[in-house]
């Protein structure tokens, strides 16, 4: 969940060399320990080795239900 | 006549020893100042037995699936009488053989032991250090640890970038499109079955090949024996040299168990397939300067992908290297400058990078 309310969902597969990710509290942007690669909360690739940006999905809310789901145009 | 005249004897009849002895005594080693450098290969030898042993030692406890693997090393390491040991005998001897291989290697360059008529010499070695390597990487894996389990994601990853083949590379590594339990199976197969058997073979040949040329003198060396016949000096293989060798192989035990006694081999935290990497992640540190190289490579460099660029350039520096007896026909003395010049460069690299990549974390 992003400060102003609304959700996120990126694959937390590293478009670098396949290493799991983690968002980081304290930079507010999405790490890749294995080589220092940085995206921001909405995975554009910022530094680093990542070539791409991470995957995200669409998520829309149902009551008290998230839904995820592929992106339909991509 | 005494019950050990009469073993040797029978020995004789049927095994014909002393013909085997009589040749090494005959075969002589040269003398010289750069001779400590002959150790090396004997060093890694030496350590490559230690691990045949201690493998196998540890092969009746170990458990090969994801399920099993870190607690059964667990078990070695704290139920199995002196298992703690064995594992960390295993594990320093592993990273002590491939120092004394690379060490073997370099030496190996500078004194310019690969000139004809020892280019399959050389080429067997390189063999022999890609295996060595190829030891260290799937024996990494199989504790199933987070730092093993994310550095073969990477390490195997890095193959699949090669184009044409890099996909088809990287699911024969894994067993798939993912590290899982096929990985696990499979680099336990690598490590005992298909590693060892090849490296059986190419030790044998390797050592055949010394063997038939004996050992290498340096041309500065030559060119001084040449001028003077009279400083050259040499001492029978069997049994002086072969008791020097023994001595080099005690340094080395006394620093391998000094090393598992007093800094055991840690385990880590068991692999969780879906935490995320953890920081300080990283390779063996004979990986550490590809690994750092490929940190510090931006994406893209041209229209190419940084990745890219430096697999396809460590795999030409390797091939290279590998045909380097072939490069250096030891007749143009400024070929042989811009040679040597070359091997200074590599080393300093790998030092530097690998250094850099400790410090910069």
């Amino acid at each position: 969940m992003l400060p102003d309310g609304k959700y996120n969902a990126l694959t937390a597969v590293c478009t670098h060399l396949g290493c799991t990710v983690q968002y980081r509290p304290d930079l507010h942007n999405v790490w890749c320990a294995c080589h220092n690669g940085m995206y921001d909360v909405d995975g554009r690739n910022l530094s680093g080795p990542p070539p791409r940006p991470l995957e995200s999905f669409d998520v829309f809310i149902k009551g008290d239900e998230i839904y995820v789901q592929r992106q339909r145009n991509a | 006549m005494s019950a050990l005249d009469k073993s040797l004897g029978w020995l004789e009849e049927h095994f014909r020893y002393t013909e085997i002895i009589a040749l090494l005594r005959k075969k002589t080693v040269p003398v010289h100042r750069f001779s400590y450098f002959y150790f090396l290969g004997g060093m890694t030898l030496f350590l490559f037995g230690i691990q045949v042993v201690t493998g196998i030692l540890l092969l009746l406890y170990y458990r090969p699936t994801p399920n099993d693997a870190f607690e059964s090393v667990q078990y070695i390491m704290t139920q199995v009488r002196f298992g703690w040991l064995i594992r960390s005998i295993h594990s320093w001897s592993a990273n002590l053989m491939i120092l004394t291989a690379f060490a073997h290697m370099f030496s190996v360059f500078f004194l310019k032991s690969y000139r004809k008529p020892r280019e399959l010499t050389w080429l067997s070695g390189i063999a022999l250090l890609g295996i060595v390597l190829g030891f260290g990487f799937s024996g990494y894996l199989l504790p199933w640890n987070t730092l093993s389990f994310f550095a073969t994601k990477v390490g195997t990853d890095i193959p699949g970038q090669i184009p044409g083949i890099g996909h088809w590379t990287l699911t024969f590594l894994r067993g798939g499109e993912d590290v899982t339990a096929a990985t696990l199976t499979r680099f336990f197969a690598f490590h005992v079955a298909l590693l060892p058997g090849l490296a059986t073979v190419l030790v044998g040949l390797h050592l055949l090949l010394v063997q038939r040329f004996g050992m290498s003198v340096p041309p500065s060396l030559e060119a001084e024996w040449r001028a003077k016949p009279a400083a050259q000096r040499e001492i029978p293989f069997f049994p002086n040299f072969l008791l020097r060798e023994l001595m080099a192989w005690y340094i080395v035990l006394a620093i391998l168990g000094a090393l598992a006694a007093f800094l055991p081999w840690e385990l880590g935290v068991k692999a969780d397939a879906f935490a995320p990497a953890p920081a300080g992640i990283r390779p063996e540190w004979y990986f550490m300067f590809m690994f750092q190289t490929l940190k510090l490579l931006p994406a893209k460099i041209g229209p190419i992908a940084g990745d890219l660029v430096g697999v396809i350039g460590f795999g030409l520096a390797g091939l290279m290297w590998t045909l380097l007896p072939f490069f250096d026909r030891g007749k143009n003395g400024r070929a042989a400058r811009w040679i040597a010049g070359a091997g200074v460069f590599v080393l300093a690299y790998m030092i530097v990078m690998t250094v850099y990549g400790y410090l910069a974390r």
